[in-house]
């Protein structure tokens, strides 16, 4: 049994600190931005993501990349 | 004040593309959002339902403003 999997979509992810709550931790927040290519190479979502990071005024924590496939039986 | 910069681009199939982002900083200059903007459309990361983003129509700084009544 081989199992495939179709790449579907694709989402980039940019962790940032957004403040602290009421114990004075810092809280982290997730923005996504969704409707990134398949085909798209990491060095260039990276690239998009520290750009687009640069734009707002949070600490960014960490980029990351989410892909969701389809696991098909062939 | 809640501000919003939005990143608004045309795909080839001729519709705009708003991309948005929250927070941005203060005294942005059109050069750095440019710049970011160019380089989203030189490396085409992202896919639209009409197409690749191929040109940049603006950019725009939204800010809304919410009093609390009760």
């Amino acid at each position: 049994m081989a199992v495939n999997k179709v790449p579907q979509t694709s989402k980039m992810l940019i962790t940032i600190e957004n403040g602290v709550n009421a114990n004075g931790q810092p809280v982290q927040r997730q923005r996504s931005y969704k409707n990134v290519k398949v085909s798209a190479a990491d060095a260039d979502v990276y690239a998009v993501a520290q750009g687009i990071a640069d734009l707002q005024t949070h600490a960014v924590i960490g980029i990351s990349r989410q892909d969701e496939g389809n696991l098909v039986n062939a | 004040m809640a501000k919003t910069l939005e990143m608004v681009f045309r795909s080839e199939g001729g519709k705009e593309v708003t991309l948005s982002i929250a927070d941005p900083k203060e005294n942005l200059t059109l050069a750095e959002v440019t710049t970011v903007m160019e380089d989203i459309i030189a490396k085409q990361v992202f896919e639209s339902k009409t197409g690749d983003l191929s040109q940049i129509v603006e950019a725009r700084i939204n800010s809304k403003d919410t009093a609390v009544l009760v």
